[in-house]
């Protein structure tokens, strides 16, 4: 079903084994979770699967052995691989998985080492917990200088509103990028538990991703203690906004491979529907597909962290225009009414929002590009 | 008929983004965002065929998905969560008019 992953690798066979089995299983229960407006249990996914989401995202020494199925692979590769098959499964209940997600990665890269054992060692205790990050604003998005919500250093309170965050409506804990004051350096991240007074949570109602837990956090005078504010041990500018930058820039190619993944799923399902004829625009669509998912192999394998240059954003707006393309294929043609074409598409169409919109990316692409050649040396991305 | 309620959608993120940014999201520069916005009308004009035809073609309905994703996309987050939103998708892809 999914020999796309065993003709890029041969060491993917074991993994590409496990998840054909329990695809239709996932499917199945994600549009019934939609349908009724419930989360997706993790149990409906493989347990080799939802482990190895949940130890990825937690520094070397809190993870549990490796299952034999992923073994030999390097963490940008294995991330690779999670975030595919996650897209091909179901986008959008991928997302709500248990684990520390995007939160690790900020964790490890601003907390000190009290606060990194405070903050992993809770998926030791209890692997199934969940996680939110805590960035994006209503009317600017996650745009940094005009982030408001706010931390007083003073009397050690946050105040604010947080929207589309995903999994917040079943995160237990998180990370929150807040002001502390005016300017870039001015942004500073902290640990928050949930439940807590002073934080309301507000599910959404969205067109799709509809099972990803997004939510609203209103934040009105939080009380946190001094041990939840991030970075207090790094020089002033690498507090804040770097640790953001480095999360968004190891998440996107994950993105990259859940579009990948998630259209490779559209794009079965459009073939299926007419087995003995590929029509000319499914064919072109999967020799895209094809090329794309060699070169997203290629970069998660190359690059040591985990993807953090220009190649991560190459593979996010790559992806996601393919993965749209066939969305937009799949939903217009006589399948587009089975609920779940009719799910993915909606999904699909909300991975361009993240860890960066498509204009975005091909800012950051076409200022490489000229950079490297000398053509501007004062152009920036925005 | 979906062609005047993608013109609609189209309208109120064209307001959006004038309202916050004097006519350029934080991203896209003024005449970028003027591009897409004028790219996504001719769209929208295609769409008419849309709602005039007794059964829409394959094609038709690829217009009228395409452009509604594209209104989407410029809009942002905030239109992606608008019931509206929702309510168009649910008119195309199951191919009611």
């Amino acid at each position: 079903m999914m020999q796309i992953l065993s003709s890029l690798d041969g060491r993917l066979k074991a993994a590409e084994e496990l998840i054909g089995e329990a695809v239709a299983g996932v499917r199945a229960a994600s549009v019934q979770a939609e349908a009724i407006g419930t989360p997706l249990s993790p149990d409906m996914f493989p347990a080799e699967f939802v482990a190895s989401i949940v130890d990825l995202a937690m520094p070397l020494r809190y993870r549990r052995p490796l299952s034999t199925v992923f073994m030999g692979l390097t963490d940008g590769e294995l991330r690779a691989l999670l975030a595919f098959v996650g897209g091909y499964c179901d986008p959008a209940s991928t997302l709500t998985l248990p684990g520390a997600s995007l939160s690790g990665a900020a964790v490890e890269a601003l907390g000190d080492a009290k606060q990194q054992d405070r903050f992993f060692s809770r998926w030791v205790d209890d692997p199934n917990t969940r996680s939110f990050f805590g960035v994006t604003e209503p009317g600017h998005g996650t745009n940094a200088h005009l982030l408001s919500t706010t931390l007083s250093l003073d009397v050690l309170s946050v105040s604010g509103t947080k929207r589309w965050i995903g999994n917040l409506t079943n995160a237990s804990t998180g990370v929150l990028f807040v002001r502390s004051a005016p300017g870039l350096l001015g942004i500073r991240a902290v640990l928050l538990d949930l439940p807590t007074v002073g934080a309301d949570v507000v599910p959404l109602d969205m067109t799709g991703m509809r099972t990803a837990g997004l939510g609203e956090l209103r934040l009105n005078d939080v009380t946190i203690g001094g041990n939840d504010v991030l970075g207090s041990h790094l020089p002033a500018s690498r507090r804040g906004l770097w640790g953001m930058t480095q999360t968004f820039l190891r998440m996107r190619m994950q993105v990259a491979s859940m579009a990948l993944g998630a259209g490779w799923a559209l794009l079965e399902e459009v073939s299926g529907a007419s087995p003995s004829k590929l029509d000319p625009r499914s064919e072109e669509l999967a020799v895209r597909g094809s090329a794309l998912a060699r070169m997203v192999w290629r970069c998660a394998g190359e690059t040591e962290n985990d993807g953090v240059d220009v190649r991560s954003s190459l593979c996010k707006a790559a992806c996601v225009t393919w993965a749209t393309d066939i969305a937009i294929y799949a939903g217009a043609s006589s399948i587009g009414n089975r609920a779940l074409v009719n799910k993915l598409v909606r999904d699909v169409v909300g991975l361009e929002f993240m860890e960066g919109v498509g204009a975005k990316q091909r800012q950051i692409i076409a200022t490489d590009w000229l950079r490297q050649r000398g053509v501007r040396k004062d152009v920036r991305a925005g | 008929m979906i062609a005047s309620e993608l013109e609609s959608l189209l309208d109120d993120v064209s307001r959006h983004l004038s309202a916050r940014d004097a006519g350029a999201s934080s991203v896209l520069s003024l005449g970028t965002t003027l591009d897409a916005i004028g790219d996504i009308r001719q769209r929208v004009e295609l769409c008419g065929a849309f709602d005039s035809a007794q059964a829409p073609s394959e094609a038709e309905r690829r217009v009228a998905l395409e452009c509604l994703i594209r209104i989407v996309h410029l809009g942002g987050a905030e239109f992606y969560s608008a019931q509206r939103t929702a309510s168009l998708f649910a008119k195309i892809l199951r191919h009611d008019r």
